[in-house]
């Protein structure tokens, strides 16, 4: 029988901020939820524009193409997800990577995606000190980006 | 008043001063990059965290993340790619915030920049550590929150 590992699901309110804690952002959209879909398409075309670039660049500071497609994958299922909020950024990080990011009043969140199907996952207070820190795995039935012990 | 030994070293500065605590610096940040206002942007925390080490031969920022010292240069050439030539946003920071959060500045002129410094703290080989990597996600963050957004098209 496996072990019962503890679930980080990305969708909701425990990693990714939802709307409803962005405050005065998303209160100040008539519509949030249909503007956050809208974020997180252009989000995609980014995404797939570095996906496709990938093979074209050995540049070190440009996305690879499993990166890539882990992060295309995370984004549309936040699309499913109507509670999940766009990042505020999203950067190549080095080393083929990506990291995005969001920020409210109550801190930062920075999910980078190192490997394929695998982010690292870090949540900073206000004050910028690390409030926690994970290693995530893509759960390929879930769809859900899950902390593994 | 800080005392100078809070400040790096000099290495091989081929007669350039030492960094003062009174300089600005700036970090060119990278041109990929995606904001959901980009009217408004905020300087992503992983901009001041260096490359990561990958291999032998993809080592990534072993010497500390680059910066150029505002006193050794000029706002638009510091915004300038050595490769392409393009300007590029920079984040811009005083040394004494460096200071305050516990790291150092060295310079580290290059033939056609003597401008150029590093922050040896925030290192990749460092990075592989994964205790030393948290708190080098605290100082880039820090360094965030004391950075401001330098455009090209405001030079």
């Amino acid at each position: 029988m496996m072990a019962q590992v503890p679930r980080v699901g990305i969708t909701r309110d425990r990693i990714v901020p939802a709307i409803n804690s962005t405050g005065g952002r998303a209160a100040a959209l008539t519509d949030p939820i249909n503007a956050e879909l809208n974020h997180w398409k252009k989000a995609i075309d980014q995404l797939l524009a570095w996906r496709r670039a990938a093979g074209a660049d050995d540049g070190e500071d440009l996305p690879t193409s499993e990166i890539a497609d882990s992060a295309i994958d995370f984004a549309y299922d936040q699309i499913g997800g109507v509670y999940a909020c766009a990042p505020d950024s999203m950067v190549p990080s080095g080393a083929g990577r990506i990291a995005m990011e969001w920020n409210n009043e109550n801190g930062t969140v920075v999910l980078e995606f190192v490997e394929l199907g695998t982010a690292s996952y870090t949540r900073f207070d206000r004050n910028g000190k690390i409030l926690e820190k994970h290693v995530l795995k893509r759960n390929p039935t879930s769809r859900q980006l899950e902390l593994r012990g | 008043m800080p005392t100078p030994k809070s400040l790096h070293a000099p290495m091989d500065t081929d007669g350039v001063p030492p960094v003062s605590e009174s300089e600005q610096l700036y970090r060119r940040l990278l041109p990929a990059a995606w904001y959901r206002n980009s009217d408004h942007p905020i300087i992503p925390q992983n901009y001041f965290m260096p490359r990561p080490w990958q291999s032998p031969d993809r080592p990534g920022d072993t010497d500390g993340i680059s910066v150029n010292r505002a006193s050794l240069t000029d706002a638009i050439t510091a915004s300038r790619r050595p490769d392409t030539g393009e300007c590029v946003p920079m984040a811009r920071f005083a040394v004494t915030n460096v200071l305050d959060i516990g790291l150092t500045v060295g310079p580290e002129p290059l033939p056609d920049d003597l401008s150029h410094a590093v922050i040896p703290e925030l290192n990749s080989l460092d990075r592989r550590d994964s205790a030393k990597e948290k708190e080098m996600e605290e100082w880039a963050m820090a360094l965030r929150n004391c950075s401001t957004l330098i455009r090209p098209d405001s030079l």
